[in-house]
């Protein structure tokens, strides 16, 4: 089950106003960027959408930051903050057929490959799923993966075993 | 088969994007969500009622008329009230989009919301409309000094009632056009997302 009805804090606990801050943000956004082409690239398919996309989300976790208060890790609350803006961008219906048609440049031809395959069957599962899945192979744990996707621990458990399940079937069907 | 944690390690190198500069940080966003599209009918809407009630208020203070005044000082009264209720949403919902909470509370809290308090404004001119166009036809009386034979004069209380009756319907349909336009595809959009999330918990359970 998600999560009930959390408080949305009113305000910033500060705003990111003078260059050191921004040089702080920077440097660490720049250590856990992997994460945002990492969300982009399981949820969009076109790249001047994935462009976007990530330039949107490096100003929404910009404009975020100041209340990022370390009480989780600074990658666990990117990944969360690059989920949130994905699956708020809803595209249009002619857009999203369209963009369905285009060639991933990131999957290869090969299509015996495992990590092709692991790629393209992660990116058939459910939108959550596919972030469900790729959380626990980067080692997140069950508490951090809740955190991120707003589930409960349970639900994240039952969920990952259905993934699991359901990618070594994609890939047994590619082999 | 290799474990794959192993292999997703291996792909891991290619998730490596290009470095985040400084001028990023300043760039304006490219990317219209139904939420930033929100945001932004938003703030045009209270730009529009501040600007509207300028002039108002001014015609308040300026026209000297008594019908005129209860009939201005009413619609005041509702356009501050619709000025407080959007102000509000627009501070609750929009003015940080609030990328880091639950996003599924945070879109269900964000949908309900507006689509009732846009409901609700719709109600609330329903009976603004008449006192409205009431308004504008008692200014009309006082700039040609004919407001003092309104209410000895039948034909034009017939008048006022015709002009009632036959705008009051049709600015109601222009409002109901303004809303489709300003906010419910961006607001079928969002409940499109939620039932896509909550579709996926049904097939799972």
């Amino acid at each position: 089950m998600l999560r009930l009805f959390k408080p949305i804090p009113g305000k910033f606990k500060r705003a990111i106003v003078n260059r050191e801050d921004q040089q702080t943000f920077l440097s660490r956004i720049n250590e856990s960027r992997k994460i945002i082409y990492k969300v982009v690239n399981l949820y969009v398919d076109d790249p001047t959408e994935r462009e976007d996309l990530v330039q949107e989300i490096i100003l929404q976790s910009y404009s975020s930051f100041g209340r990022f208060n370390g009480d989780s890790r600074f990658s666990t609350w990117l990944y969360r903050v690059s989920l949130n803006t994905v699956l708020s961008y809803r595209r249009k219906e002619k857009r999203r057929k369209d963009a369905e048609k285009v060639f991933d440049p990131f999957v290869a031809d090969e299509s015996n490959d495992l990590k092709d395959n692991l790629y393209k069957a992660i990116k058939k599962l459910e939108p959550i799923n596919r972030i469900i899945i790729s959380l626990h192979l980067d080692e997140y744990s069950h508490p951090e993966i809740a955190e991120i996707t707003g589930l409960t621990e349970n639900h994240v458990a039952v969920k990952l075993h259905r993934c699991k399940q359901q990618i070594t079937r994609l890939l047994q069907n590619t082999v | 088969m290799k474990d794959l944690k192993d292999i997703w390690a291996e792909m891991d190198h290619s998730f490596e994007g290009p470095e985040i500069k400084l001028k990023q940080l300043e760039l304006k966003s490219q990317v219209e969500t139904p939420l930033t599209k929100m945001r932004s009918n938003f703030r045009m809407n209270l730009v529009l009622a501040g600007i509207s009630t300028l002039i108002m208020g001014s015609l308040f203070i300026l026209v000297d008329g008594f019908w005129f005044r209860i009939l201005m000082g009413t619609i005041l009264v509702g356009y501050a009230a619709i000025i407080w209720q959007t102000t509000y949403l627009y501070n609750r919902y929009l003015k940080n989009l609030y990328p880091d909470e639950d996003i599924k509370s945070y879109l269900q809290g964000l949908h309900k919301s507006i689509k009732e308090g846009l409901r609700y404004q719709e109600l609330i001119a329903i009976f603004f409309y008449p006192v409205s166009l009431a308004a504008g036809y008692f200014l009309s009386l006082y700039e040609r000094g004919e407001a003092d034979s309104f209410f000895t004069e039948p034909f034009l209380w017939g008048l006022l009632l015709v002009v009632i009756i036959v705008l009051t319907p049709l600015l109601y349909l222009l409002s109901r056009w303004m809303y489709n336009v300003s906010f419910r595809s961006y607001l079928n959009r969002i409940e499109e997302t939620l039932n896509e999330l909550e579709k996926e918990n049904q097939n799972e359970n």
